[in-house]
């Protein structure tokens, strides 16, 4: 074929195909390997419709990885001025240029997905539907890995910078989920920094996923094997990843802007475009800071504040270094830089800390909340207990104003920067388990919003006193308010643990009988959660699983305290039957 | 055939060129001479359409030479550090330079192939410098050019190669009418091939004019005795009672005004490419120095 002005350059495309062979190559033997080891053991079609969305979030961090150096390679050239002046003297627009390696780039990947999506259906020809659906998976997520990839390369001007802008850009959130986790989130003081919406912006974390298809196989066949009865797109998932793949064909169009413009001898640089500097010194310098403390709590276990300082000061001096491609960076005019990020930053936890916006100190008023809700935070301390009675509402209300009070009066203590730094962190530490438990509040206001404080809340203060109350009702314990709701319950298995004559795993026959028990003690207020077993003399007799339909588990612990459980069991409880041992 | 105005070309704040003009005719060699530094391969590499200009225009019959596939498909470059894919041998860079070139000639390619008797089989970066340039000299005049931009086009050759190579780019010009712009530090060889030379300083075009005419309007006065006044001097020094002059006129012109003066020795001499360079230079603040060891 003649050169024109065409949508893309075959001479070019076979170039890319015949150079990175090796790379293509490998991909495909890998994908082939990989199905091969996982599909034919599968003994049916429930089993192979799971493995094969286990399969497909498993490829997403091999796209990570393979798309950034499918992209390097293709596009690499630009990093290297002679082969750059080389290719750019060709008659050949830049646009045509681009689009073939970028359509050469996808290639090396769709292809082997679709021989490994062939190659599934030599082993399993009844799953085509789940097979075209892993087949949409894969592509889709490499899709977007190589368009972000292919930005990140024409953003920068050397192959580290390429690196660095696509590491940079993918775990960003992740970082940024530290930095609010680790440094911000010990300065305030019953509130969570929320780190769902960290993850969701990250598309390494959700592609990672398994959960592709929705399989339902409720039944089990004659050998303990699940029998498929349906299987769906999962329609979260593959929204997710069709708003990725949207977001790709953006990068893709903004990488070609990039790359018309692009001022070869930019080659060798760090960063081939100019704007992004600043950026990109900012962004590494707070990445270093995070990474340091990151490191220190791991290695170190320590979250002190000057490991973020020092992380803050060497990263701006080595992204320094990375952009003006020499050591002497070590300048005076660096010096106003470095002193506005890091004025800048810890200004920024000062405000936090000192709750200069009063979000720490403000609780709702009494009349715009329409309910409550206190929530232990392990599972295994109950469910929780939603209330829209006034009264409930002002002894949430109370024990809202005594945990900020108490804050009130330890920042009054301890004046000073420790106060303000570590008072949240500190005052967890100094806390013993069996005398706290940590709770959410949950507020639903008449205004639609949901407002939620967590507390580690002393047994022995005023507001432990009325979350034990909250927490000894049988909503918590059963997840029901009232009796009736018992009969409502559907239960796989009970599981009864503990020093029987019958052995220490046992069951009950009469569930609805043990339910009542337990019922009747919650109502006499006998009922105590396991923290305040040092605190009265009482006596551990069991621990109850109530493993639900909807795979849910309700866990109960048994003291001799609770004398209606405590007796019910006494007489009831037998060994668990050996067939039913190993489901 | 190639018309370049008021090209200007920074890199950040430095400017390798500077408003520059030149024009190459067709059927022309164009020699391309500068001291180091001076722009030539930036050039160079805007004609060749590598690089955006900052401003100014580059013409090749009219039409714009960047981001045009057509005319830089008739445009030959032969970079001074060239670079080729890795692995790739002379089929693979035939395959491809057919596939992008519309005019490459494949039966002239093979025809080549006996003149500079390299493999076919072997990868390119296995070559030695001397053949890795043969085989950029068989791709570009393969492609049938009707420019052909050189950039050291000699260096790493031997003489008989030399020859052979200065020997077909000069029978394409004589056959075809390809204009060839050649930049060389090897001014002797330049003078044997150029029809034209165009001196470059600074990002600017010093001088421009075809060789024949600035070998006749610089010239070297050798003679006992002062140089008139109205002679413009470019260069002047002595050994004994000799004294040596640049001059900046024609040798009539110098007759004309040495008839005047009683001078028992004097001779006109022409200057070499090479003179004319050092010489004209030296008038640009970029003259021999002496340095104290």
């Amino acid at each position: 074929m003649r050169s024109r002005t065409s949508l893309c350059n075959r001479a070019d495309l076979r170039v890319d195909f015949t150079r990175f062979a090796p790379l293509w190559a490998l991909y495909t033997v890998g994908l082939a390997a990989g199905i091969m080891m996982c599909l034919p053991q599968c003994r049916t079609a429930y089993y192979t419709a799971t493995t094969l969305s286990d399969l497909a979030g498993v490829m997403a961090p091999v796209q990570f990885g393979y798309a950034l150096v499918i992209a390097q390679c293709l596009f690499g050239y630009l990093y290297d001025t002679r082969l750059c002046y080389a290719i750019h003297a060709m008659p050949q627009t830049r646009p045509c240029r681009f689009r073939s390696h970028v359509l050469a780039g996808l290639l090396f990947a769709w292809i082997p997905d679709l021989l490994g999506a062939g190659l599934c259906l030599l082993i399993a020809p009844e799953m085509e539907i789940a097979v075209a659906w892993w087949l949409v998976s894969v592509c889709g997520q490499y899709l977007f890995f190589y368009g972000f990839a292919v930005l990140s390369v024409l953003c920068a001007g050397n192959r580290v910078g390429g690196v660095l802008v696509y590491g940079i850009g993918n775990f960003l959130p992740l970082l940024a989920a530290w930095l609010a986790g680790a440094v911000f989130q010990p300065l305030l003081f019953g509130i969570t920094v929320p780190t769902e919406p960290f993850s969701i912006a990250c598309p390494l974390v959700q592609l990672t996923q398994e959960d592709y298809l929705t399989i339902v196989a409720p039944r089990v066949d004659a050998e303990f094997n699940r029998i498929l009865e349906a299987m769906y797109p999962n329609g979260e998932r593959m929204g997710y990843l069709a708003l990725c793949c949207g977001c790709s064909l953006v990068f893709l169009f903004l990488a070609g802007r990039l790359y018309r413009k692009r001022n070869l001898e930019a080659a060798g640089e760090l960063l081939a475009v100019k704007a992004l500097r600043p950026l990109f010194l900012l962004v590494f310098t707070l990445a270093s800071g995070a990474l340091f403390q990151l490191f220190a709590s791991v290695f170190a276990g320590s979250t002190a504040y000057g490991y973020l300082l020092a992380g803050i000061v060497v990263g701006y001096f080595v992204g320094r270094m990375l952009l003006a491609r020499q050591v002497n960076v070590f300048q005076l005019r660096a010096i106003p830089g470095i002193a506005a990020i890091c004025a800048v930053f810890f200004a920024l936890l000062l405000l936090t800390g000192l709750d200069v916006t009063g979000i720490i100190r403000s609780i709702p008023a009494e009349d715009s909340i329409a309910s409550v809700s206190v929530i232990p935070y392990a599972r295994n301390n109950g469910q929780g207990v939603t209330s829209e009675d006034p009264g409930d509402i002002q002894a949430v209300l109370a024990l809202h104003r005594g945990e900020v009070d108490r804050w009130k009066s330890w920042r009054q203590e301890n004046r000073g920067i420790s106060g303000l730094l570590t008072e949240t962190y500190q005052r967890n530490l100094d806390s013993k388990d069996s005398e706290t438990i940590w709770l959410t509040l949950r507020y639903r206001l008449k205004d639609g919003r949901t407002l939620e404080r967590e507390y580690v809340v002393d047994f022995h203060s005023q507001g432990g006193s009325i979350a034990e109350e909250f927490l000894n009702r049988p909503e918590n314990i059963l997840g029901v308010k009232d009796r009736s709701e018992l009969r409502t319950l559907a239960f796989q298995e009970v599981e009864i643990y503990g020093n029987w004559e019958c052995g220490t795993y046992c069951t009950v026959d009469d569930v609805q009988g043990l339910l009542n028990a337990i019922y009747d003690d919650c109502e006499a207020g006998r009922y105590r959660l396991r923290y305040l077993e040092d605190l009265e003399d009482t006596e551990y007799v069991s621990h109850i699983y109530f493993r639900l339909d909807d795979d849910e588990t309700i866990f109960v612990y048994v003291y001799d305290s609770q004398t209606a459980t405590a007796s019910f069991l006494k007489d009831h409880v037998r060994p668990f039957p050996e067939d039913r041992k190993n489901s | 055939m190639l018309d370049v105005k008021n090209l200007t070309k920074s890199f950040g704040t430095f400017k390798a060129l500077d408003d520059l003009s030149m024009h190459i005719s067709e059927g022309t060699v164009y020699g391309l001479v500068g001291p180091n530094g001076a722009g030539k391969s930036t050039l160079i590499r805007c004609l060749t359409g590598v690089y955006r200009p900052d401003s100014g225009t580059m013409l090749m019959e009219g039409q714009r030479i960047y981001e045009n596939p057509g005319i830089k498909s008739r445009i030959g470059y032969i970079p001074d550090d060239i670079f080729y894919f890795p692995s790739a041998t002379m089929e693979d860079m035939r395959s491809y330079y057919r596939n992008t070139y519309p005019r490459f000639d494949n039966a002239l390619f093979n025809r080549l192939f006996e003149a500079f008797q390299l493999p076919r089989k072997s990868p390119i970066r296995r070559f030695s410098k001397g053949m890795q340039k043969q085989a950029a000299f068989q791709l570009a005049i393969s492609t049938r050019p009707d420019v052909l931009i050189l950039d050291e086009p000699v260096d790493g050759l031997d003489p008989v190669m030399r020859r052979q190579v200065l020997s077909l780019i000069l029978s394409d010009v004589a056959e075809r009418g390809v204009s060839v712009l050649v930049s060389s530090h090897n001014l002797r060889e330049l003078e044997d091939i150029c029809d034209h030379v165009g001196i470059l300083d600074h990002g600017k075009m010093l001088l421009e004019r075809s060789l024949a005419d600035m070998q006749g309007n610089t010239v070297k006065l050798q003679m006992v005795g002062t140089v008139p006044e109205n002679l413009p001097v470019l260069h002047a020094s002595a050994s004994g009672r000799l004294n040596t002059y640049i001059l900046r006129a024609s040798q009539e012109q110098v007759q004309a005004a040495m008839a005047g003066v009683d001078c028992p020795y004097y001779d006109i001499l022409p200057l070499s490419l090479e003179e004319i360079f050092i010489y004209e230079l030296g008038g640009a603040d970029y003259a021999v120095k002496d340095i104290l060891m």
